[in-house]
């Protein structure tokens, strides 16, 4: 079993009581391990994504079928075979993270793949 | 607990196995869970609903005298809750339909309001009261501590713009006036920290200068700077103190009334913790129910533990067997685990 630590590997004395002036009184401010805690948990949210808020994706790979390299340089497309990892997340365009899709029938499905670092978006409207 | 009740980190789905998990592994959210998963778990709007303030606060008058106090709202619409049925078409059809409601109907011209009480423990009784008065997970009994009417709360104007005047709210336990002041309740203590720390995150350093969230009595002190600070920062004003020319000076009359410590200091249970169990009240809750209510509970409850584990399932199931048996034996039965009372 590993250590329960703060952010900087001090282990946690307790994880279930914060520190306090007696059994009765107040919680002291020396309580680092709380509020690195309750400053930690403020801040998970980062603002969602203005359009495309709701979606998933997965890990793959981009399989060239064919050698195109009489029109491209590009080298997932030179070599019929050839392997580029991959990662696609598909999302609805309008709408809210927050939402089911129950209502957004006027919403476009799209799908975003990342070869590499570098970005493609084959859309279906 | 928040964690529970929001995605798996994994596959970003609800998850039904952790909030049971961590649920059945405390058993003191047990009048909690009573509470959640009763008909008063999905209300039928914001205006047919009670509120509770949770915390205990002291109260502290003109000669110093305290004593804590209890906040309850009660709504002058009476109660109204929504079936788990009524409650997933609505999730399908129009999730927001409490907030339509509240708009709509302050739109016609009518008001939403609710009855204010408190209820009130004189200082001392803090310390031998069953159930110890600071532990949120504990409520004061109506027939020790009766509800005082106090006033009445009452919403009668919509927001013009709903991103200034509701979404930069920013609440906080820890906006006090004198003559209320906190108690040792361990959640309160770290909400007086969180709150307004996560204002400061969402909201910015500044976030007390937003038209919604200005006092309305005029702010001096020598905090100056900081993103977004609109409000003329002090103008030339000295920014410290104690200087030789002047500035706002702090107020002795203000100062909270003191109280006695004893012990060291230390990470422990509340002192009266082992005083009284952590199933009584939800007992006491189940035992009130009507026996419709009472089946829909059951129902609540056995339809959202089948998402959980087994072993989590048999757990929990304990911990209702412990508040009354007959709510136990009834949970088990729906969930088909053999039950020996």
């Amino acid at each position: 079993m590993s250590s329960l630590t703060t952010n900087n590997g001090a282990p946690l004395p307790d994880n279930e009581h914060s520190l306090t002036a007696g059994t009765r009184g107040p919680v002291l401010m020396q309580d680092f391990q709380l509020t690195e805690k309750l400053a930690a948990f403020a801040r998970e949210r980062i603002p969602e994504r203005v359009v495309h808020a709701k979606g998933a994706g997965a890990f793959g790979y981009f399989e060239a079928t064919a050698d195109m390299s009489a029109h491209t340089k590009a080298h997932i497309f030179s070599k019929a075979g050839r392997r580029t990892p991959a990662l696609a997340r598909f999302s609805t365009v309008g709408g809210e993270k927050r939402l089911g899709r129950c209502r957004a029938r006027s919403a476009r499905f799209c799908a975003e793949i990342l070869y590499r670092g570098r970005q493609l978006r084959p859309c279906r409207q | 607990m928040v964690h529970t009740h929001k995605r798996n980190p994994q596959t970003n789905l609800k998850d039904h196995n952790a909030f049971w998990d961590f649920f059945s592994h405390s058993p003191e959210s047990t009048h909690m869970v009573t509470i959640l998963f009763s008909d008063r778990g999905i209300p039928a709007n914001f205006r047919h609903m009670h509120g509770f303030g949770s915390h205990t606060f002291k109260w502290v008058n003109a000669n110093g005298e305290a004593c804590w106090v209890k906040y309850h709202f009660k709504t002058e619409a009476g109660i109204k809750n929504l079936t788990a049925e009524e409650c997933a078409h609505l999730a399908g059809t129009d999730p927001d339909h409490a907030t339509r409601d509240l708009f709509e109907h302050l739109k016609s011209g009518q008001v939403a309001a609710w009855k204010a009480y408190v209820q009130i423990m004189p200082l001392a009784a803090a310390e031998t009261y069953r159930f110890d008065p600071f532990d949120v997970t504990k409520v004061w009994l109506y027939s020790d501590y009766p509800l005082i009417p106090i006033g009445r709360l009452v919403l009668d104007r919509n927001p013009q713009n709903f991103y200034a005047d509701i979404e930069q709210a920013a609440f906080s336990p820890a906006n006090l006036v004198p003559g209320v002041e906190v108690s040792p309740d361990k959640l309160l203590q770290g909400r007086l920290f969180s709150y307004p720390d996560a204002a400061r995150y969402r909201l910015g350093a500044n976030f007390a200068q937003l038209p919604v969230n200005q006092a309305k009595v005029p702010i001096a002190n020598h905090q100056r700077d900081g993103l977004m600070r609109v409000d003329g920062n002090g103008g030339s004003a000295l920014n410290y103190a104690p200087n030789s020319y002047g500035g706002p000076v702090a107020v002795p009359s203000t100062k909270e009334v003191p109280s006695a410590l004893t012990g060291t200091t230390g990470r422990t249970e509340y002192p009266q913790a082992s005083k009284a169990d952590d199933f009584e009240q939800a007992g006491m809750l189940w035992r009130v129910l009507k026996p419709d209510e009472q089946d829909r509970l059951v129902a609540n409850l056995s339809g959202h533990l089948r998402g959980a584990e087994r072993a989590i399932q048999e757990r929990q199931v304990q911990h209702f067997v412990k508040a009354d048996a007959t709510y136990g034996a009834r949970i088990a039965k729906a969930l088909g685990i053999s039950f020996k009372p």
